[in-house]
């Protein structure tokens, strides 16, 4: 039995992992590049924001549901949602490229891309 | 001991039921206490339960104590709620079942078992909010892998305080 024993070395492997996997996000995280510019998708139609813009736009999806979008110091988020769920106004901040957030109830994502990333498409070549 | 020697199912069936409804409690319990700043990040004192029915009844048990808990995050909380808890809690209870001979063994306490199994279940909520949400929420990993170590180190403390008492339920006359 464990009885009288509260700790012994073996514990120490799952906290080093639990400690070494939260660093290795953290460093995976901050490397991924910073977002460029703010690709929004609605079901009628696609604009961009630069990221390094100050505005707030009303996005205006399915079934008349609005979203406000505010962009600031080189990130977006949806500040307010109509929708019941607010999934994408839990999402928060967007600031790195590949970043996302969706509203599936207006048909409404938004990702975030770098300059690369928007550039890509036009460098394949076959 | 630790295990039954008997092979009263009723007996087990009984004890599974009872730890289901300390889980479920212990469950409610936390979502009165005041949020951590994080979102999704939880205490996990329904781990408790779940480990302490994996201790007594084997993997089979705890998997049932676990499903339930699921069960009860449908009820109480949505869907969403219910797939995310269901992601990580199928990952810490596999944890869990691959760590508990260790502690029979003497080479880790329930602490050690209690952090691995936070760490899976994080683990396993993430991937499933960034499967049904965005691969954003990675970015909240650090953060509640570090608030996994600490919540699993409490539980696990707790557990091993509370196991040896609890073993007077394997008692079986």
């Amino acid at each position: 039995m464990t009885k009288g024993r509260w700790f012994c070395r073996g514990d120490l492997i799952p906290i080093a992992l639990c400690l070494a996997a939260a660093i290795a996000v953290c460093v995976w995280c901050t490397c991924r590049a910073q977002g460029q510019e703010l690709c929004v998708t609605t079901p009628t139609e696609e604009r961009v924001y630069a990221l390094t813009d100050h505005r707030e736009e009303t996005i205006v999806g399915n079934n008349g549901l609005k979203l406000t979008l505010v962009i600031e110091d080189g990130a977006a988020y949806v500040h307010q949602a109509d929708c019941p769920d607010q999934v994408c106004v839990h999402t928060g901040r967007l600031t790195r490229s590949g970043d996302s957030a969706a509203c599936l109830p207006a048909g409404v994502v938004l990702t975030v891309r770098g300059e690369k990333d928007a550039a890509a498409p036009d460098a394949v070549a076959r | 001991m630790s295990t039954f020697k008997t092979e009263s199912i009723s007996y087990k069936l009984a004890l599974i039921g009872m730890l289901a409804a300390v889980c479920m409690a212990l469950s409610a319990l936390e979502g009165w206490l005041p949020p951590l700043p994080v979102p999704g990040a939880r205490l996990g004192l329904a781990n408790v339960a779940i480990t302490a029915a994996m201790w007594l009844t084997g993997p089979v048990g705890g998997t049932a104590v676990g499903l339930c808990k699921v069960g009860f995050a449908f009820l109480t909380r949505g869907a969403s709620a219910a797939l995310m808890a269901l992601g990580g809690t199928v990952l810490s209870l596999l944890i869990t079942a691959i760590l508990l001979p260790l502690v029979r063994r003497h080479r880790l306490t329930f602490v050690g078992v209690s952090v691995a199994a936070a760490g899976c279940h994080t683990v396993g909520q993430l991937l499933t909010a960034s499967w049904m949400l965005s691969t954003a929420v990675v970015s909240y990993a650090p953060v509640l892998l570090l608030i996994s170590t600490v919540s699993g180190t409490l539980t696990g403390l707790v557990l091993n305080a509370l196991v040896p008492k609890l073993s007077v339920f394997s008692y079986h006359p």
